[in-house]
């Protein structure tokens, strides 16, 4: 325990890694708890369109083209953004960390093989993997987060393929190699905990831009039609941006602080992770 | 039983670059009896280093034999490998880089009773403890990490883990050139004192011929990938025949201002060649000052000159009156 | 008067979050030309830092140094500013480094590097030092420096770097060298080369050299004057003979006793065995009171674990920091 006690101490040195952590934890509060306070369904018409925000405290935050209310639209799409940044996430982690430690561990042709799959994943655009996906099945939270896994997994498996590459030369893993050490068990239980500190540290880059894709991709449509996400609140506040610019502006300054949260506390983490290889 | 502990017949391992070929092993035959500790000595590119990893497993050769005890190593299935690997252990040189650093030190020592299935675990741990307080360490530190020790203590770890499993050979990889001359001694000292209790064989690698001289019975030296003298250890110093150990015994600065120093002898000019492509018949003629035409066509047999004394060189020879003859 | 490098009172720190470290104490010492002087101890002993602050190459923060004097030819090197102390690097005092591959810039040839050297100092023109820098590489040893003064630095092995850096450090004729662990990183046959070069070149050149080094045999081969330094401060200084014949202070006795000696052991009888010194140096912020080498030493008594005994001579041109050597001055 002592050793949380020392990440904390590091972590809490830099001043914008604990902003966002703040920031971070607002808005998963916001995410949890957010629903039960607000009123149901984001999609329900609950007042005049075109309010805006400070006009009516009831709507804090105004309406939305149809009389929709805003603040309902971004305390649920918080929750949205979240689920789908996470799940996407960790499929993307459970694939290219596998991937890239089955290359890098045992290299030779498993390598060249999975390196050239990786690859191929790599130069698949996005969007255009979204439009195929969802003309093919029906478009869903999980069409969306199949996606976003599918074209995330290969920088996940590079890295780790990376660390494992080095990793495995190390003298320490040699000598588990020699006390008679099974394969599986040097992969999981010697490698891959030492090269956990930049894998953290990319997860939470991973969500960010997992938020960003999926807010991209439901902005254009391709999202589920039944999720009021912070991208569709902006595609539906598109057509009004000249006059009620707020109906717009209000879920992309969400995803602004979300996205900014993320990146601050990953690089918070990146610093508090590091300097245990200055201390010899 | 005659059978030697370690017989190494024949091994070369040679590794595919773009510049050719590195010889790293080039045609090494050794010997290792119980009880015994053979130094190797050489410098860099020498090849001890990998000959070291290929004994233990972890690299493999590309031709040669490497018996345990009679049984054969070299291509053996991986359940055999496993049970030859509990008689044979390795310490290696960076206490920094040979330790994981996210286990304690009580579990660094335990993995290979865990790895074996030995005992029950507080079986295991009763074990853990007793082999950190045979080196000398406290048995409060089996619940630190690596990083809070020095580079002796942490090279004490890595003796308890090899000795863990009760092994009857250990291959010290360099195991003090990390380390500051008095942990050195300190180092030195457990070694040999471990060898004294446990009957344990060591084959002692190191490019420090004074460390070795101290420590082994037999000393064998290495250059480019091949052996070129062998022999016991207090003759190697007394009678060294091959001219490469000669100049080796020249530049190892003496700690005593009485002997001869280093400005007043001649010494060997030139550097290592690469092993990818080593010079052709006798690796070491592009240095030898007494480098023949024979040398380059012809590459010198390792040739038993006396008892126990085996040189790899054109003009050592015994002549017929018993007396040996060196360049 | 031939020229001579002083040091008094050296004392260097270093900053971390609970202050001021320090690392080096009390250093004194004197610097001949034409002589070498060897300074001797272990790891974290503050050996490497007493020669880079000396040069000033210590980054001034997290360094800095806090007291002491480091004259030539009169003038304090520690009061120079940075265009002054420039002036002096090179070309009154060199230093040569352990890694030679992390001192030569990668990506410029040895060539150029030298004439930079040169031209740093002198105003001569490119065409000139370039020859002055092809002569330099001859007189180090490289074979056909008239091609080689082209190459790469990654080009060359670890003794030809060396020899390249050791170019360039006499390239401006200095008139002290400091030459930190030149030769742990090479093999022994090269080092033995090496060793052999810096003897010759101090010879000719009639430099004063500072040779820091962990290793008694080279300090035995090379030296005609040894300290000994033991967590931060100069334990004992004797000519080498006398130091190897007659240790003074418990630690250089410890440090003896603990190198294997290959001439010693060459009989067939039973080997003797190595003395280790137990424990281990202490850290720089965890300083025992009383002497710093008590916990460890098998001649401590009461005094030693409450006062530090200061570095006093005792006999011959010797000095020593223990009370033991002290009292038998005393007495003598």
């Amino acid at each position: 325990m002592a050793a949380w006690r020392d990440f904390w101490r590091r972590y809490r040195r830099k001043t914008s890694a604990v902003i966002g952590l703040a920031l971070l934890l607002l808005v998963m509060l916001v995410a949890l708890v957010g629903p039960w306070l607000v009123s149901s369904d984001p999609w329900d018409i609950v007042v005049r369109p075109f309010l805006w925000p400070g006009e009516d405290p009831e709507f804090p935050l105004g309406s939305d083209i149809l009389g929709r209310d805003i603040l309902s639209g971004i305390v649920h799409g918080a929750r949205v953004s979240l689920q789908i940044g996470l799940a996407a996430t960790a499929a993307a982690l459970g694939i290219g960390v596998t991937v890239g430690a089955v290359a890098g561990y045992f290299r030779g042709w498993p390598d060249d093989l999975l390196m050239r799959i990786t690859e191929l994943f790599q130069t698949i655009p996005t969007f255009l993997l979204a439009v195929v996906l969802v003309a093919i099945f029906k478009p869903s939270m999980l069409t969306i987060i199949v996606v976003i896994s599918a074209v995330t997994w290969p920088a996940v498996a590079r890295l780790v393929r990376a660390e494992f590459l080095s990793l495995r030369e190390r003298e320490f893993v040699q000598s588990c190699v020699v006390i008679g050490m099974s394969e599986a068990r040097i992969i999981f239980q010697q490698i891959l905990p030492n090269c956990l500190a930049p894998i953290i540290v990319m997860s939470s880059i991973l969500v960010a831009s997992a938020i960003l894709t999926e807010s991209g991709l439901s902005f254009l449509g391709l999202g589920d039609p039944n999720l009021m996400s912070w991208g569709t609140m902006i595609g539906i506040g598109r057509e009004a941006m000249r006059t009620a610019w707020y109906m717009s502006a209000l879920p992309g300054i969400a995803i602004v602080i979300t996205v900014l949260a993320l990146n601050l506390v990953g690089e918070g983490l990146n610093d508090a992770l590091n300097p245990r290889l200055k201390n010899r | 039983m005659n059978v030697p502990l370690l017989a190494i017949d024949a091994i070369q391992v040679l590794f595919p670059t773009r510049q050719g070929t590195l010889r790293a092993v080039d045609g090494v035959s050794l010997e290792l009896r119980r009880g015994e500790t053979l130094g190797l000595v050489g410098e860099s590119g020498c090849g001890k280093s990998t000959l070291g990893k290929t004994i233990v497993g972890l690299v493999k050769p590309t031709r040669g034999s490497v018996k345990l005890d009679g049984a054969e190593i070299v291509g053996a299935s991986r359940g055999e490998l496993r049970r030859h690997r509990a008689r044979m252990q390795m310490i290696f040189q960076d206490p920094y880089a040979s330790l994981n650093p996210r286990l304690t030190v009580g579990r660094i020592i335990e993995e290979p009773l865990g790895v074996h299935n030995i005992g029950n675990k507080r079986e295991r741990r009763e074990r853990a403890i007793a082999l950190a307080q045979r080196v000398g360490l406290h048995p409060e530190a089996m619940g630190r990490h690596p990083h809070e020790f020095s580079g002796g203590q942490r090279q004490r770890v890595g003796i308890a883990r090899a000795l863990a499993l009760n092994p009857e050979l250990i291959i010290c990889d360099e195991p003090v050139s990390a380390l500051d001359v008095s942990v050195q001694a300190q180092v030195i000292n457990l070694l040999v004192d471990l060898q004294r209790e446990h009957g344990l064989s060591y084959l002692f690698i190191s490019h420090d011929l004074s460390v070795v001289q101290h420590i082994a019975d037999r000393v064998a030296v290495m250059y480019l990938g091949k052996i070129v003298e062998h022999s016991p250890r207090a003759r190697l110093w007394s009678q060294p025949l091959h001219p490469y150990t000669r100049a080796l015994i020249d530049a190892v600065p003496v700690p005593d201002p009485e002997q001869p120093g280093l400005r007043d002898q001649g010494l060997i000019e030139g550097e290592i060649p690469s092993s990818i492509d080593p010079p052709s018949g006798c690796h070491f003629r592009t240095r030898c000052p007494f480098a023949a035409a024979v040398c380059a066509e012809r590459e010198p047999p390792l040739r038993k000159i006396a008892e126990e004394h085996w040189v790899a060189c054109h003009f050592v020879e015994r002549a017929a009156d018993g007396q040996i003859r060196a360049p | 008067m031939p020229p001579i490098l002083e040091v008094r009172g050296l004392k260097t720190q270093f900053s971390s979050p609970k202050g001021f470290i320090t690392v080096v104490e009390d250093v004194d010492f004197v610097l001949e030309a034409g002589a070498t002087l060897a300074i001797v101890g272990e790891s974290g002993c503050g050996k490497s830092v007493t020669a880079m602050s000396l040069l000033r190459v210590l980054p001034e923060p997290p360094a800095r140094i806090a007291a002491g004097e480091v004259l030539l030819a009169g003038r304090d090197l520690l009061r120079l500013d940075e265009d002054q102390m420039r002036k002096v690097r090179g070309r009154d005092l060199s230093m040569i480094f352990q890694e030679p591959m992390t001192s030569l810039n990668p990506v410029m040839s040895i060539g150029k590097q030298i004439v930079e050297a040169i031209r740093e100092h002198r105003a001569i023109t490119g065409q000139a030092a370039l020859e002055e820098a092809v002569a330099l590489l001859e007189r180090v040893r490289i074979p056909d420096a008239k091609q080689r003064i082209d190459e790469y630095p990654h080009r060359l092995s670890g003794g030809m770097r060396q020899r390249v850096m050791i170019a360039m450090a006499l390239a401006c004729r200095p008139k002290f060298l400091i030459a930190d662990e030149p030769t742990t990183a090479l093999d022994v046959t090269v080092q033995a080369q090496i060793l052999a070069l810096l003897a010759r070149l101090q010879s000719e050149f009639g430099m004063g050299m500072l040779l820091i080094t962990h290793n008694l045999g080279v300090v035995a081969q090379i030296a005609q004057r040894v300290l000994v330094m033991y967590a931060g401060r100069i334990v004992e200084e004797a000519p080498v003979r006398d130091l190897f014949r007659e240790p003074l202070h418990p630690y250089t006795e410890g440090l003896l006793g603990a190198t294997p000696r290959m001439h010693q052991d060459a009989d067939e009888g039973a080997r003797h065995r190595l003395i280790d010194i137990a424990g281990i140096v202490p850290l720089p912020d965890q300083l025992p009171p009383g002497c710093a080498f008590a916990p460890r030493c098998p001649k401590a008594f009461a005094r030693c674990h409450v006062e530090q005994p200061a570095l006093l001579p005792t006999h011959d041109g010797r000095k020593s920091a223990c009370f033991l050597t002290q009292n038998s001055a005393v007495t003598a």
